[in-house]
């Protein structure tokens, strides 16, 4: 005789340690079986895009900070690249290598603490967290010896940075190049062929091509399906053009080729970062950029690849020294959009492990 | 090197393939009517253009009219291109989904209707995004007092 079943209502979050924020999943469910999935948002809406336009372009870029908090440098460049495009600066040669460097390293650190979180729900409790955190935390010590700061960095201006690097910088940085790589093979060797891990991820929460583009997904969540797609390859920024590397992706689209994606361009920034600390210049570190910018009327989109995909700017200037339309393009926002496809016919158990390696930050949702 | 495509010969072959529509080519956009922009994206994403990928879907509030504009990108093609109409009843705008051709257009909709109060007909389900519903008006309108 077949058991009769009901479906029901099962509510994640808003604060729960696998939601990675403020964040709900309204869940329908037969039993185990996810049959629907509604995500809501807005619990952290700080309303950033308003206050933006009330504000003037310099006091915006803490804004960035606050966006993506595990990614604040490469918020900071992606902001502060798009009104140079619209206020026509140009930024002398030292400060696009510090550039570089300073996206790369941010690259690595977001990837490890996503990796370390995802791990987490996936219920690796604590011990590969703790294993990422320890490599990230060099990378935060490097960016507190340049900016000040562990967390929200504010260090990009119009034109350059704030200030130099200081003298510790770079020697800390080899240092940090000659061992990282032996630490991604070390996360590789307790993760890359663990048996629950290829269980729990293999063929899991499959994201097809054609819906990844379609739903307009970015960055390691589109070419883990299959995509060659990366701002810095298409559509190149600041010196990108000058360095060798290459864009890895993978054929699935499930959970683990996600991973996984991001394990290999940890690899590759690390190659970015050799090539950009042996070739950087000496110099200024800060182009000619008026004090009280005003840029000429017009707008501008301009993007870069963060360490969650495409993130671009929207401004618009009416001439004045305040943005008249100040857009953020969130690639967290837009990786969930195929969210119910990739858990619709799993279990709860696993919506945790697809959800973890799409890698969210709240900050940059809700805005 | 994505390349922006060209709006004059872009608005020359939609006036040949889609007769009767009123299409403008500005020097870094296409403005097309809010009517039209539901055909005028079925066009965009077919062949031989391929704007598979809506890379940005945002909104700005002027005086006289909302703006909505379609940053978009072919995968395929490597090439980019900004589609723009302008939703003149202020009181009452609202214009075609598009979620039917970009499955990514679904939240950025909702965000627009949200903060602009901009309808989006036949979408699967519009209601707000980040504010609560009972909330009253609509933050980025540029007439919506918060106190600045």
């Amino acid at each position: 005789m077949a058991i009769k079943t009901e479906s029901f209502i099962l509510n994640i979050g808003p604060q729960h340690p696998s939601t990675h924020g403020v964040f709900r999943l309204r869940l329908i469910l037969d039993g185990e079986v996810i049959t629907d999935l509604e995500p809501v948002f807005g619990y952290l809406h700080r309303g950033i895009e308003k206050l933006a336009e009330g504000r003037t372009y310099l006091q915006d870029i803490p804004f960035t900070d606050r966006l993506d908090y595990l990614g604040s440098m490469t918020n900071n460049h992606a902001y502060v690249m798009a009104v140079e495009k619209l206020a026509g600066i140009t930024v002398p040669e030292r400060a696009e290598y510090i550039r570089v460097i300073l996206d790369e390293l941010q690259r690595i650190a977001s990837h490890l603490a996503g990796l370390g979180f995802f791990l987490n729900d996936l219920g690796a409790l604590q011990t590969p967290l703790l294993y990422m955190f320890r490599e990230r935390e060099k990378i935060v010590e490097l960016f507190d010896m340049c900016s000040g700061q562990r967390l929200n960095y504010n260090y990009y201006r119009f034109g350059g940075f704030v200030q130099d690097l200081p003298e510790e910088f770079l020697p800390a940085l080899k240092k940090l190049l000659d061992t990282l790589p032996g630490f991604i093979d070390e996360y590789e060797q307790l993760i890359s062929t663990n048996e629950i891990v290829l269980i729990r991820t293999k063929g899991v929460g499959v994201l097809k091509r054609e819906l990844a583009i379609n739903s307009s997904a970015a960055g390691p969540v589109l070419r883990a399906s299959g995509v060659n797609w990366d701002i810095r390859r298409n559509d190149p920024y600041s010196i990108y053009d000058r360095f060798e590397f290459d864009i890895p992706t993978a054929q699935n689209g499930d959970t683990y080729d996600r991973y996984m994606v991001r394990i290999r361009e940890m690899r590759q920034s690390v190659r970015i970062l050799r090539q950009a600390v042996k070739d950087l210049p000496e110099g200024e570190i800060m182009g000619k950029a008026p004090k009280l910018l005003k840029p000429p009327a017009g707008e501008v989109y301009s993007r870069i690849e963060g360490p969650k995909g495409e993130l671009g700017f929207y401004l618009v200037s009416d001439g004045t020294d305040k943005p008249y339309r100040w857009r953020v393009r969130p690639p967290c926002l837009l990786n969930l959009s195929a969210l119910k496809d990739m858990v619709v016919g799993w279990k709860v158990a696993d919506l945790m492990a697809i959800f973890g390696s799409i890698d969210i930050v709240m900050g940059e949702v809700d805005r | 090197m994505t390349a922006v495509l060209d709006y004059q010969q872009l608005k020359a072959d939609l006036s040949k393939e889609l007769p009767g529509i009123e299409i403008q080519a500005e020097s870094s956009f296409l403005l097309a009517l809010p009517e039209d922009i539901h055909h005028v994206c079925q066009y965009l994403v077919s062949r031989p253009l391929q704007m598979d990928y809506l890379t940005n879907l945002t909104a700005a509030d002027y005086p006289e009219y909302i703006e909505i504009i379609f940053h978009l990108n072919s995968i395929v093609n490597n090439t980019a291109m900004t589609l723009k109409t302008r939703l003149t009843d202020k009181t009452n705008p609202k214009m075609a989904s598009v979620v039917d051709i970009w499955r990514g257009a679904e939240l950025q909709e909702r965000e627009i209707y949200d903060l602009f109060g901009v309808v989006f007909e036949n979408h699967i389900g519009l209601k707000r995004i980040f504010l609560w519903e009972g909330f009253e008006g609509y933050p980025l309108r540029k007439d919506f007092a918060n106190g600045h």
